[in-house]
């Protein structure tokens, strides 16, 4: 079995998030946690998590706006507030996607595919490059979850990754949840992907569950994680170790005794695949 | 690619720039799909993003609520956000033919 060479272990962890932020310190067998950098200030981090970094727990900065596949210059204050957060908190790393939210003056309020083209990969090669310069910490970037995609796409989701990564070192974010909605929103088969994709790579990993509606899935983070996404995870974890494996959730929040069972069978999964 | 997608023709009609500009314009402002995208799929993410941005709003309003100042020359500055927030949402709601909850 390959090892991760990322540098870091992290284990398994949550998001952190306001509306759970009692719940997290509770939770057995949380190792790590992660927050969405545009809600967190630097200079205002909520009592609950500073007590639980105080605690020892990592905490990984995560931006959902960056835009690093947009084509307008990035922009220096959200690049400015993952490196805060990092230096904050001691990140071993931070995290975005590979997407673009904004164009033209307009915001989106969400992440969007770039078409996996060679002049998109120029793009997010230089915004990649300008954010690891910025962020004083690895970077890592995620494949998102999309509803639609476009039809000038060169390469495939593991190419266009590998791309990315052998252009500029950056980690990736895998996010297993979202390898399962390109499987049901446009047939990818999720474990080819896992087999093309630069495994040692992986900085750590995202599992959420989400909802099929009219035959396309949506990725809600509001509802439990599906079978379907902890094999497509106990595939990875058969073929690596990642670093660290971490569970979304943003809405519709359960109790604390069904939170702590997702992690439990995030933990399970993991120690079931490297048993093998 | 939608003519509105660049007016001025300053950037090749096929350039990512100009494809990123339409797919935005369609969600948000109405604009029409970029050439060759599902439009069906184009609408559900439109919904989607709407449903997010409802979303958003009620938890906002939901903490301006709990922010509410007690003083009276604060709370017309929430009432202000509040309808401000409420409008973008009747706004998007009607660009895509959507009734708010």
């Amino acid at each position: 079995m390959r090892r991760m060479t990322a540098g870091f272990s992290l284990g398994v962890g949550i998001g952190w998030r306001q509306e759970i932020d009692l719940t997290v310190p509770r939770l057995p067998g949380v190792d790590f946690v992660e927050i969405v950098a545009e809600n967190v200030s630097p200079s205002a981090v909520p009592a609950s998590l500073a007590l639980l970094h105080d605690s020892g727990v990592p905490v990984v900065p995560h931006g959902v706006s960056l835009s690093l596949g947009g084509t307008e210059p990035l922009q220096h204050a959200r690049l400015e507030r993952l490196a805060q957060l990092a230096e904050r908190f001691g990140s071993p790393l931070v995290s975005e996607h590979v997407a673009f939210c904004r164009a033209g003056g307009m915001e989106a309020g969400h992440l969007l595919p770039v078409p996996r083209t060679r002049e998109a990969l120029a793009v997010l090669t230089a915004n990649i490059r300008a954010a690891q310069a910025a962020v004083g910490v690895p970077l890592a970037v995620e494949n998102i979850a999309a509803l639609l995609s476009w039809p000038e796409d060169e390469f495939t989701e593991a190419d266009f990754l590998t791309e990315l990564v052998e252009r500029t070192g950056v980690l990736l974010l895998l996010d297993v949840a979202n390898l399962y909605t390109a499987q049901v929103n446009f047939g990818l088969d999720p474990i080819a992907t896992l087999d093309r994709l630069p495994l040692s790579q992986v900085g750590y990993v995202h599992v959420a569950g989400g909802t099929l509606r009219d035959g396309i899935w949506h990725d809600t983070h509001a509802h439990p994680v599906s079978q379907e996404i902890l094999d497509i995870l106990w595939a990875l974890a058969e073929r690596a170790v990642p670093p660290g494996v971490l569970l979304e959730r943003d809405e519709d929040y359960p109790s604390d005794t069904e939170l702590a069972a997702e992690i439990a069978a995030i933990t399970q999964v993991l120690a079931g695949a490297r048993a093998r | 690619v939608p003519a509105h997608a660049d007016p001025q023709g300053a950037a090749e009609p096929s350039s990512l720039a100009a494809r990123q500009l339409a797919l935005v314009a369609a969600l948000v402002a109405g604009g029409e799909p970029p050439d060759g995208l599902d439009a069906d799929r184009v609408r559900v993410q439109a919904t989607a993003l709407l449903a997010k941005r409802a979303r958003s709003v009620a938890r906002h309003q939901a903490e301006l609520a709990a922010q509410r100042p007690r003083g009276a020359p604060l709370r017309g500055l929430w009432n202000g956000a509040s309808r401000r927030l409420r409008g973008v949402t009747m706004r998007l709601a009607s660009a895509h033919g959507l009734a708010t909850r």
